[in-house]
């Protein structure tokens, strides 16, 4: 009889004792409601200049990526410098005190590794994939750049030209390319916001050295930048030699709060048609500025942004490409700056009169989005695509997963939580969408930019 | 005394302050900031494990298991390609391939694209001259409606008359856009050339034959080349043999086997070509393709060779591009590349250049190629050749689909299952010597010289050259160019 009491009694505290140990482990993190996607398991920490250090492990191949990222973009290009952030990108293959012009270029690619680097509206990204026995290479060279540019008159000349003849020839190659920049102008009639990433001939030639030096100071600093290394290492090396490289690299002036634009946040239609002889078909941009998104409104608009656009079964390209066939080609998107994103769309059409249809289908489409609910086999549709795209972006190879961590956290201050991602997808209902369109589709946001030949 | 000691303190507070100003600059300058660290050893490349077995119906099933891994990669691959098309027919490899995905006996276009797209499932098509290869990739939790969608494709394809219209077009369109770039026109022409009159054909798409495809040239085509026991099939993600071999023998059970006839390759030697043909195709760029024959992947000479490509023109750091573009001035970019056809390889440079530079490119191309056979290459450059094709690698094999691709290669190719992890291995015994031997090999003789650009505005820039073959934009042969004259012959 004791022994049965006894039993009984301590029953419920060897489950209450697991339970609270479970409880404890998914507070603590340490035990997911479902397993992590492979190799993805990021540790982040910060370096007593500022720097960030997000660290992925993932030995599954002896490659690593190192991505630099700053929080720099064309929204921090001044007044009539429109170019600046992207020239600087430029300079910065230029050589530093202990790597000479372009050798940078060269120590990456003497070892097997490939490197680029990319400038956005509001960050810019340099990035190295080289074998895992040369992760000191990389941070070396990133951190010689980082704080010892060298930057001469001679080496700005040429790279201020070398940005001009592309900018013509990219005009000559793709007439269109200069409508994406003048999309961007009406849909954010505010220079920072508005202008083009390239820049113009004019404001290229006009960057002084004393432009370029003082960007640089500002805004190429550790604590305006985070270093994510993904692949073949371990964390306590990686500790060590980033803090060998980067900890007595001084911090610098802390970054000045995002520009705000000094447009109003309500956006009135527009409505423009141009006539380029250097076009061969008549086209059309579309773009509708979204604004008071809301955190989880994120997630939904990539949703509704797959419905729409993307893939030869999304609900525009259906339409104007297959069914009507209005459209010869049609692409388009989401595009983020700031607290804005933006919805643009880019078709090519035989006729001017094809455009004009085109304009109210696509108008048509856009209402129907708040008017109807999205069918829930079309939903679940862009649920599976966003969740291949998601997978695929976090686990493919080290470089895609390296740069989406360094993007999100100069965008959110975190690592991604896939889990909890992957967990929100699965909650959403087509009720989100209808609920977001009402709120941001509105006839009177659209704006549309007619672009025709002279024929 | 006690001057002397105030004066001392002065000097040293000075010596002191002016050491805490310069202590910024002096750890601006920390030593090991001079030179690049040196690197830790390689790893070794370990690759996923891969199981295989041949399935009744002759299909090989290969089997990559990488396990929690929520991305499933699968490929079938098919033991045919352009070279199997009928020579009046280039195209039909690559139209019969796109087809498939158009549709299938009980599943019609449409709703092949939307189940496509409902599954999330991301495909490509890749026709080489010798190979095609269909690769997916979705979620692991869709691997059994993807599988049952997939295997339609294979077991029950039907090809649609406005479908095929539909590929036609596509590729008619894909084709005319390549060949204004003058680059593509003339490697496609440069193969045709070296292949010419060997029996083997490289697969050369040619816009104006597409039309004349029919749907019974693909149901033909299909009927000999796509059949289980002509082809592999690679399952790359959370599954085991058994799991895979269960699948297949589910989803491809009526994919009927046939006997598959390939003619049999002949081994073609590097040889002295003492030509130079002029492909006129309109446009302000001009490209220089020159090359020659040298081995198939799986010859003995296949590391040696990598070497000596990179040394040539691998990269921006290698010999052509120093030459050409640093050093002279004379052309854009050089590079070389290597490329293997079923029992042969060539290698052949590219450059682009302006008019007035094409002479003196096309001799520094020559002299810069002859060197290596002429020369032995340095220590230094030689190592760094190697560490960049070792360190490479690895690089190429990150994506699941670059892995279930190079995993296919080993069979289609006929070689050993450790290729690809003793690659490192069989790279680093090569020396000078080697190199050495395989450029008189394989560059020692002259190569076959295609100039691609437009006649009228550079033919003559070209009077320094004793003789060119002028062809028209449509490969067809035109006259000689000798001396300042373009002499127009009828063959």
């Amino acid at each position: 009889m004791e022994k049965r009491i006894g039993k009984e009694s301590r029953r419920p505290t060897w489950v209450g004792l697991m339970l609270l140990l479970a409880v404890l482990c998914l507070r603590a993190g340490l035990w997911p409601a479902q397993p992590n996607p492979q190799n993805f398991n990021p540790v982040s920490f910060r370096l007593k200049n500022g720097l960030t250090v997000i660290v992925v492990e993932d030995s599954s191949l002896p490659v690593i990526t190192a991505v630099m990222a700053y929080g720099v973009g064309s929204v921090n290009d001044p007044e009539g410098k429109d170019g600046l952030a992207y020239l600087m990108q430029n300079l910065m293959f230029q050589g530093s005190e202990n790597v000479g012009p372009l050798q940078h270029l060269n120590y990456v690619q003497n070892v097997g590794g490939e490197l680029n680097a990319a400038t956005t509206f509001d960050k810019t990204f340099f990035y190295e994939t080289v074998p895992s026995n040369q992760l000191g290479l990389v941070l070396w060279l990133e951190a010689d750049r980082l704080h010892f540019l060298r930057v001469t008159e001679a080496i700005l000349a040429r790279e201020k030209e070398n940005l001009v003849r592309n900018e013509d020839k990219r005009y000559l190659q793709e007439p269109f390319s200069r409508y994406f920049f003048l999309i961007d102008q009406i849909l954010y009639p505010d220079f920072r916001y508005g202008h083009s990433l390239t820049g113009s001939a004019e404001s290229i030639r006009s960057i002084s050295l004393e432009d370029v030096l003082r960007f640089y100071r500002k805004y190429y600093v550790p604590n305006n930048a985070v270093l994510c290394l993904s692949g073949d290492l371990k964390l306590a090396r990686a500790r060590e030699l980033v803090a060998r490289y980067f900890e007595t690299i001084p911090r610098g002036e802390e970054a000045e709060p995002y520009p705000q634009p000094e447009f109003i946040p309500s956006l009135s239609a527009r409505d423009q048609v141009m006539v380029d002889p250097m076009v061969s078909s008549p086209a059309l941009q579309f773009g509708i500025r979204l604004d008071n998104l809301r955190p989880e409104d994120g997630l939904v608009l990539r949703l509704m942004e797959q419905i729409l656009v993307q893939g030869g079964t999304s609900r525009l390209v259906g339409r104007l490409v297959k069914k009507e066939r209005l459209a010869l080609f049609l692409n388009g998107g989401l595009e983020e700056r700031g607290q804005f994103q933006s919805l643009k769309i880019f078709l090519l059409a035989n006729t001017q009169v094809m455009v004009e249809r085109a304009r109210k289908v696509l108008a048509d489409e856009l209402n129907r989005l708040k008017t109807e609910m999205i069918p829930e086999r079309e939903f679940i549709k862009a649920k599976n695509i966003y969740k291949f795209n998601y997978l695929n972006q976090i686990t493919g190879n080290n470089l895609s997963r390296a740069l989406a961590l360094a993007d999100l956290y100069l965008k959110e201050g975190r690592v991604p939580d896939v889990v909890g991602e992957l967990s929100r997808l699965e909650k959403l209902t087509p009720y989100a969408i209808l609920a977001l369109a009402r709120r941001q589709i509105r006839e009177e946001k659209f704006c549309f930019l007619t672009i025709l030949p002279r024929y | 005394m006690k001057d002397c000691s105030y004066n001392f303190r002065r000097q040293l507070f000075g010596a002191l302050l002016i050491f805490c100003l310069l202590v910024p600059s002096l750890k601006s300058q920390e030593k090991f900031r001079r030179t690049p660290p040196y690197p830790e050893p390689l790893p070794p490349l370990v690759l996923a494990p891969v199981s295989s077995e041949v399935m009744g119906s002759g299909m090989k099933l290969l089997v990559v298991s990488r396990n929690n891994n929520r991305l499933f990669n699968l490929q079938v691959v098919i033991q045919a390609g352009e070279s199997d098309s009928p020579a009046e027919l280039p195209g039909l490899a690559t139209a019969t391939a796109r087809l498939m995905l158009r549709g299938t006996a009980s599943v019609n276009p449409a709703e092949v694209e939307e189940r496509l797209a409902f599954l999330g499932i991301e495909y490509s098509i890749e026709v080489q001259a010798d190979f095609t290869v269909f690769s997916f990739s979705f979620l692991q939790e869709n691997l059994e409606p993807a599988l049952g969608l997939i295997s339609l494709f294979f077991v029950e394809p039907s090809f649609p008359a406005l479908e095929l219209a539909a590929v036609k077009r596509e590729l008619y369109y894909q084709l005319l856009s390549r060949n204004r770039d003058p680059e593509n026109a003339g490697y496609d022409f440069f193969l045709k050339r070296i292949f010419a009159s060997s029996g083997y054909n490289p697969g050369v798409l040619e816009a104006e034959a597409i039309k004349n495809i029919s749907v019974r040239d693909v149901a033909l085509f299909h009927q000999r080349f796509l059949r289980p026991n002509n082809s592999l099939v690679v399952f790359n993600g959370q599954i085991s043999l058994e799991e895979a071999r269960s699948q297949a023998g589910r989803h491809f059970r009526r994919w009927v086997p046939r006997p598959v006839e390939r003619p049999s390759i002949q081994k073609l030697e590097n040889r002295e070509f003492n030509q130079v043909c002029f492909l006129d195709v309109p446009g302000p760029e001009v490209a220089i393709i020159a090359g020659n024959l040298t081995a198939p992947i799986s010859s003995p000479d296949y590391h040696s060779l990598l070497v000596l490509n990179h040394l040539l023109g691998g990269t921006t750091g290698s010999r052509l591009f120093l030459q050409l573009r640093e050093l002279k001035g004379l052309a854009f970019y050089a590079f070389s590349e290597l490329s293997f056809f079923r029992g042969n390889g060539l290698y052949w440079v590219r450059a682009k250049t302006s008019p007035p530079a094409i002479g003196e490119a096309l001799a520094a191309i020559n002299q810069t190629t002859r060197s290596l056979a002429e020369e032995r290459v340095g220590p230094e450059e030689l190592e760094r050749a190697k560490t960049y094709l070792m360190g490479n690698l690895p690089l190429q094999l990150q994506s699941p689909e670059a892995l279930s691709k190079r995993i296919g290669l080993l069979e289609l190719f006929q070689l050993p299952p450790d290729f690809w992890t003793r690659y490192s291995q069989n790279i680093m015994p090569v020396n000078a010597d080697s190199v050495q031997e395989v450029a008189r090999k394989y560059l020692a003789s002259k190569p076959l010289v295609v100039i691609a650009a437009e006649a009228a505005t550079t033919l003559d820039y070209l009077r320094e050259f004793d003789k060119i073959d002028v062809y028209n934009r449509k490969g067809q042969f035109q006259g000689v160019f000798q001396k300042g004259v373009l002499k127009y012959e009828n063959r």
